[in-house]
């Protein structure tokens, strides 16, 4: 019905035990295909510790491709990350009401994102252990890491998100592990009790925690901007042909959160299925993302058409001769980025009638994130490969090593959300409960009071 | 970097086998200095100047011993060939001492004759082997030995060569595919004087190359790469103007001003083009005077018959011409594919008569035929040893292959890098002939294809551990003897062949005994030059004994006004039908004629032109491709009428169509992993066609027909085939 | 003693010939690696010798030899991109240090070097025995995941520096000079102090043939060109 609170189908005596269905204790099945997911990661992490003992080697890296598939792997997770720092930011700030049960699932997204991202800088060293040389701690040679260069911004940066993002998810979550520590038992108490820091639920610590909710959200939003415009600096700042554009900030930005977005949107599906919260989950919050992905398609695709026709027009001879490899040995690559990234979700997220179709919206999802992969290809291999000395071009292309890499990122992310799932509620009760209730406060008479409002104060009642 | 303290004497090699001996007791962490060894200063290198010996140019080379080890090879400053500097073969020097497949125990055959398998014996047994071959051979049939080697110069050519005539056998054969043969008959026949001439590179005004290959290989790449740089810059007004024509864009080529592709061996029809314009045009004294030269048929040999022949245009030949007649100092040059045709005596002299024309013989910027013996005038007949001319030996090669064949030796002794089972015509049918020698002895450091067959192989040291002396072929004008001196101590158990030899003549007593009176073959070198009232010790620390006379006695050239002449074609077997290209093969600049393949430095290093590593290849030109179907990076399969291999083509922009060429150097089957199996050996794609007034190796002389292939793998190239067209990218 | 190492390396001399790079592999412990490493782009010489085609007058087609080792450049794109400093501007010589002990890896140098000259260890190289003798005790042998470049033998300029200050007398010119300048056969490769008038390369950066490779860049190359000459006419 419409004007309807639609969360009104909920029977708010059940609504813990819909939206906590994912911490149920764990099923044979659950352990099965965690250990799964776990045999998987571990064979990436063999790879690993093989090509830490060998050398960079094992990989396809070679000279003039120095990067690979790790760096690729650490944008498109650190892209990723973008999804739900933001979406949560900019939904909380602009008081989105249909934001409530992405809340949760985006932020843990963007922590655990990072977390799987923010490994490769460390992987792709070729002295991984010795990577404590980047941190500025007292050493013996009375050497600082060196200020000017883009990684160590990147190292910064990405600590700097990561413990934000961290704190934004888990500061969140407090309200949800007090109502998980009321009625959980055993050890699972335990946890969220320590947890839960005590939290009571009284008007006071709700005050502070809106407080400092929205402040968190603000202050998010900057250190996402400037994460991922570190990251685009790595590249930016390089004097390798077709990086080195003033436009790569914001473009990755775009793409960061046009990647996010759509990662949020495959999450959610798989999160609605599996944990049942088709009630929770709407085909219109489905639709609400698609339209968010929309507009990022628009600005994605604004940002690389900016890029490209730049460098096409003005003929330098080092950027052209990368953009002749798009049309040449990339072809393939660069027809994928287009068609993925462009082609195919511009026209069909404009269609109401794809937007709320949940299978449509999932392949949309990951259509785009099949072409953002493919961008930070093609952003990192034909430039390397395409460098200004023409006489020593080359090519590159990933070894089993790398493609384990690659599959064990995916399933580490996997993992970690399906054990984060797992113990902590992946739907933000508190904030679904209270689109429930809405309340403002008001004066009357010398007290602050808050009154309730059901939905959004438009309709008189609820149904009951 | 050249110690200033000086070379020092090597007197200390004593102390060094002293304290090292066999390579066991070589100390690998703690050095015992109680009581240190002579000259021996931690930390600080010690220079020891000798003779290089990875080609026959004879370069002089200060070698840097740090610690008894070998780290360095630089050229010797002091020398007139190189003037230090140094070629990449000679750096790499130092990985034959160090390699790890030299032999280091001398090895019996262990399985079927030829098979290559054998095992290690201790010397007494060898040497005792030895001499029961000797010994019976001397005393039944002296006839029937054998010595077959590379050329060799200095005492040790001398020790060799009077241990065979000691022993009663005239059968000495020194093989070297490379030898000047054909250089040295027109030499004859234009100038009179049977020897290779000293070329003024850095002293002309205009540089005619015809096939030259003097910056890459050729008799002495480092001294004409040093002389290039002093003709293009140690002038301050003259640069100098270089011109070069041949069958393709070569290393050296590639230096030209002007590169004019001409069929192969077409190269005199090139410069009788040049003489006729030149005579015709009265352009220099000389030609102003050659009236008699055109009437005898110089007249016919037109610019425009000459482009027929060789397919340069006539237009440019006349240029050149003019160009080359109104710049003089001029000098003409030729190289060894235009050697090395079954004409190639026809177009040598056809550029030996540019020289003539030019009027350059005995000038500066010119020609002139130093003495390079004369510091030997003492040793009488026996000088000639020292130096001998530098032939291939293909004639006597082949009667003796021949004479193998019908069992007239008993014994062979055989020796030298030049590995005739690798470089020679598989017509020729050396292995089986060879096999047919019931004792063959070998004197290497390597197990290379001819010294596979062996029944006996001795260890020899490498040039780097022992002594020896040299006189270089080219680069100097006689005021110079090259000193060898070992620069570590030997660290396997090796001998010389020298000393071997010497030590053989010693127990068969006799007239070998007498001939060979010394105690070792350094107490031979030390008594020959004592004669000649040398500081023997500063010789040795300068690396040899440099005159520095200015001006050696030089012979006169024939008088005489220049002949023509006689014009031939050269003959390419195969139908053109079946096999439409003409192949044109040349030595590697790293691997120059095979002996380089065992050394990973050579095998790594990029080739010049076309940039690849570790493998060999195939050149054709763009159109000629186009026409075969072939594009760049192809497998095809080469076939002459007298054998097939396969190679990966790489498309050559600037060479002549209808070629198909080929470097030297790759395709061996034995010679160690560095070595074996980088490809198709194309020496034996070729006929056992000889020049025809001096019967050496014409290796240009046969078709080749391309077909592809499918290869597994590609060639590796380390320039960017695309990439390789934007030189203004870098600019 | 401060000193301003600079390299001339004259194109119109340069054969092509290949003994830089040989000389340089033997210098500074370089390793082989094969050709399936070779054909993957790993080769590990610190200098090349890289042959363009051009096409000249008449449509005729040309070879041109560049000897590219590291530029050294005074404003070096690589050494403001290391996190950890592990190549700095030596301020005593001028000259592109590497530090290998400090590198942890990242090869954003090498990726920022405009010319392509910096290379990096995939593997632990062996060195078969007996080999490894020949190694230069000068220099060290560098470990898996590390960067190396060409260094202007630094070994030979500082044994140079140390033997002219114990002999009390100043470096000549000439005297120091990399291994890829002392054996190159027709002397293309020159190298001297700039801070000397009188030295050869003082001279040579006069000449009007002097150029540097992608100047635009602004990279500021202690090793230049000079430009490759061909005299007119056919």
């Amino acid at each position: 019905m419409k004007g309807e609170n639609h969360l009104s189908r909920l029977d708010e005596s059940k609504l813990y035990d819909e939206l906590s269905r994912s911490n149920l204790p764990a099923t044979k099945r659950w352990y099965a295909g965690t250990g799964a997911l776990l045999l998987v990661v571990l064979a990436s992490v063999a790879a690993f510790v093989y090509m830490m003992f060998t050398g960079l080697g094992v990989t396809g890296l070679n000279r003039p491709v120095m990067w690979g598939v790790m760096i690729i792997l650490f944008v498109f997770w650190v892209g990723l990350s973008h999804s739900g720092t933001l979406i949560s930011a900019i939904l909380r700030i602009t008081r989105a009401t249909w934001r409530a049960p992405v809340l949760r699932g985006a932020e843990a997204m963007t922590a655990l994102a990072l977390m799987v991202g923010g490994l490769y800088p460390l992987m792709h060293l070729g002295r991984n252990w010795r990577f404590y040389y980047i941190l500025p701690y007292p050493s013996a040679r009375q050497l600082w890491p060196n200020f000017r260069s883009p990684l160590l911004w990147d190292a910064v940066a990405i600590t700097t998100y990561l413990t934000g993002s961290l704190l934004f998810l888990y500061f969140g979550m407090i309200p949800d592990l007090a109502i998980a520590r009321d009625r959980a038992a055993g050890w699972r108490k335990k946890l969220y009790t320590f947890l839960a820091a005590g939290f009571r639920g009284t008007h006071e610590e709700w005050r502070r925690y809106h407080v400092a909710s929205t402040l968190f959200a603000v202050i998010i939003i900057p250190v996402a901007v400037s994460v991922h415009s570190i990251v685009s600096w790595d590249f930016a700042m390089a004097m390798v042909p077709m990086w080195h554009s003033t436009i790569f900030a914001p473009y990755f930005v775009a793409g960061a959160i046009y990647s996010g977005i759509a990662g949020v949107i495959s999450v959610m599906v798989i999160l609605r299925k599996a944990f049942r919260l088709e009630k929770v989950l709407t085909p219109d919050h489905f639709d609400n993302l698609g339209k968010l992905l929309l507009t990022f398609t628009l600005v994605w695709g604004y940002f690389y058409f900016s890029d490209y026709l730049t460098a096409w027009y003005s003929r330098f001879p080092e950027d052209w001769e990368v953009i002749r490899s798009y049309s040449g040995h990339y072809l393939p690559l660069f027809s994928l980025l287009v068609a993925c990234n462009f082609l195919i979700p511009f026209p069909m997220l404009c269609l109401k009638r794809v937007r709320q179709s949940i299978p449509a919206m999932f392949a949309v999802s990951l259509v785009v994130n099949v072409g953002m992969f493919t961008e930070r290809v093609l952003i990192v291999v034909p430039s390397l490969a395409r460098r200004n000395d023409p006489s020593i071009w080359g090519s590159y292309f990933p070894t089993w090593v790398e493609i384990s890499f690659i599959v064990g990122s995916i399933a580490m992310f996997a993992l970690i959300y399906v054990i984060f799932s797992k113990l902590f509620p992946v739907v933000a009760i508190s904030d679904v409960k209270e689109q429930l209730f809405h309340t403002t406060d008001r004066t009357i008479g010398g007290a602050n009071l808050s009154t309730v409002v059901s939905g959004e104060g438009k309709e008189e009642g609820r149904e009951t | 970097m050249l110690n200033r303290r000086g070379f020092l004497k090597i007197g200390g090699a004593t102390a060094f086998a002293a304290l090292f001996g066999g390579c066991e007791r070589l100390p690998k962490t703690l050095v015992p200095f109680v009581i240190p060894p002579e000259n021996y200063a931690l930390g600080e290198s010690l220079w020891y100047a000798s003779v290089c010996r990875q080609c026959p140019a004879g370069c002089g080379i200060v070698v840097r011993n740090s610690e008894g080890r070998a780290k360095k090879i630089e050229g010797n400053p002091l020398h007139p060939v190189n003037r230090g500097k140094l070629c990449a073969r000679g750096q790499a020097g130092l990985q034959a001492l160090y390699h790890p497949e030299r032999l280091g125990k001398p090895l019996k055959l262990d399985g079927p004759r030829g098979s290559g398998k054998f095992r290690e014996i201790p010397w007494e047994e060898a040497l005792r082997l030895l001499m029961t071959g000797l010994s019976s051979v001397r005393a039944e049939a002296p006839t029937a030995l054998l010595m077959l080697t590379d050329p060799m110069r200095g005492h040790r050519n001398l020790v060799s060569a009077r241990f065979m005539k000691a022993f009663g056998s005239p059968h000495r054969v020194a093989w070297d595919p490379f030898g000047q043969d054909a250089h040295l008959s027109a030499n004859e026949a234009v100038y009179g004087v049977r020897d290779l001439p000293e070329h003024d590179l850095a002293g002309t005004r205009y540089l005619l190359s015809f096939s030259g290959d003097f910056l890459e290989t050729g008799v002495s790449p480092v001294h004409f790469g040093h002389a290039y740089g002093r003709m293009r810059a140690a002038r301050p007004t003259v640069r100098g103007k270089f011109v070069h024509f041949g069958p393709r864009l070569s290393m050296t080529a590639a230096s030209a001003d002007a590169f004019l592709p001409v069929a192969p061996g077409t190269e005199g029809y090139a410069a009788l083009g040049i003489a006729h314009v030149m005579v015709r045009e009265k352009l220099t004294p000389a030609a102003a005077a050659a009236g008699r030269l055109w009437n005898a048929g110089l007249k016919e040999f037109t610019p425009e018959a000459a482009g027929k022949k060789t397919g340069a245009p006539a237009a440019d030949i006349e240029a050149v011409a003019r160009e080359f007649g109104s710049n003089q100092p001029g000098l003409a040059m030729a190289g060894d594919a235009a050697a090395s045709c079954t004409n190639g005596v026809f177009n040598l002299s056809a550029v030996g008569l540019l020289n003539l024309l030019a009027g350059n013989v005995g000038k500066p910027g010119g020609i002139s035929f130093p003495d390079r013996l004369a510091a030997f005038a003492s040793f009488g007949a026996e000088a000639k040893l020292l130096l001998p001319a530098a032939e291939s030996g293909y004639p006597a090669l082949r009667d003796a292959v021949e004479r193998m064949g019908k069992g007239a030796f008993r014994m062979a002794l055989l020796s030298g890098a030049t590995n005739p089972a690798f470089t020679l015509p598989p017509s020729l049918k050396f292995e089986e002939a060879l096999l047919k020698v019931p004792t063959i002895v070998s004197f290497a450091s390597f197990l290379d294809e001819t010294t596979s067959l062996s029944d006996l192989v001795l260890p020899t040291p490498t040039y780097l551990e022992e002594w020896g002396d040299d006189i270089a072929p080219a680069g100097h004008g006689g005021e110079a003897i090259t000193l060898g001196q070992p620069v570590v101590a030997p660290f396997r158990d090796t001998r010389s062949m020298p000393d071997v030899l010497i030590a053989a003549a010693k127990e068969l007593g006799g007239p070998a005994a007498a001939a060979l009176p010394w105690g070792s073959f350094r107490e031979c070198l030390d008594k020959a030059y004592a004669g000649m009232g040398i500081d023997l010790e500063e010789s040795h620390k300068n690396g040899g004994i440099f005159s520095g006379k200015a001006d050696a006695p030089r012979r006169a050239p024939k008088e005489g006004s220049p002949a023509l002449p006689k014009a031939a074609e050269a003959a390419f077997a195969g139908d053109p039908a079946r096999y439409p290209l003409v192949l044109h093969v040349y030595p590697s600049s790293a691997l120059s004629d095979g002996r380089g393949a065992n050394l990973p430095w050579l095998q790594e290093l990029p080739d010049p032109i076309a940039t690849a590593v570790w493998r060999n290849w195939v050149e054709v030109g763009p159109k000629t491709a186009a026409a075969l179907g072939l594009s760049d990076g192809d497998g095809v399969t080469v076939s002459s009428p007298f054998g097939s291999l396969q190679a990966f083509v790489f498309l050559h922009p600037a060479i002549a169509e209808g070629v198909a060429a080929m470097p030297l150097g790759q395709g061996h089957s034995r010679y160690g992993k560095y070595a074996a199996d980088r490809g198709g050996n194309p020496y034996a794609l070729l006929p056992a066609s000889v020049e025809s007034a001096t019967k050496a190796p014409a290796r240009h002389s046969t078709r080749v027909s391309l077909v592809k292939t499918r290869m597994k793998g590609a060639l590796v190239r380390t320039v960017h085939p695309e990439g390789q067209w934007l030189y203004e990218n870098i600019l | 003693m401060k000193r301003r190492w600079a390299m001339v390396i004259d194109m119109d001399l340069c054969t092509g010939c290949g003994a830089c790079v040989a000389a340089c592999v033997a210098e500074n412990n370089t390793p082989t690696v094969g050709e399936s490493e070779a054909g993957k782009g790993r080769l590990m010489q610190w200098i090349r010798v890289v042959r363009y085609f051009r096409k000249e007058e008449h449509d005729e087609t040309r070879a041109i030899f560049v000897a590219t080792p590291c530029m050294h450049c005074e404003k070096a794109p690589c050494e403001i991109v290391c996190p950890v400093y592990a190549t700095y501007h030596d301020e005593d010589d001028h000259v592109n240090a590497m530090v290998y002990n400090r590198c942890i890896g990242t090869r954003y140098c090498g990726n920022n070097c405009p010319y392509s000259v910096r290379v990096f260890n995939w593997w632990d190289y062996k060195r078969e025995k007996p080999l490894d003798e020949q190694l230069n005790p000068d220099l060290t042998v560098r470990s898996r995941g590390v960067m190396e470049k060409c260094s202007y033998c630094i070994q030979r300029i500082r044994r140079g520096k140390e033997t002219a200050l114990s002999e009390g007398r100043p470096i000549r010119d000439g005297e120091v000079l990399p291994a890829c300048a002392q054996t190159c056969p027709p002397g293309a490769i020159r190298f001297g102090d700039l801070d000397d008038p009188e030295s050869a390369v003082s001279r040579m950066m006069k000449d009007p043939r002097r150029f540097r490779l992608m100047e635009h860049l602004g990279t500021e190359p202690s090793t230049v060109y000079l430009k490759k000459m061909r005299a007119p006419g056919r």
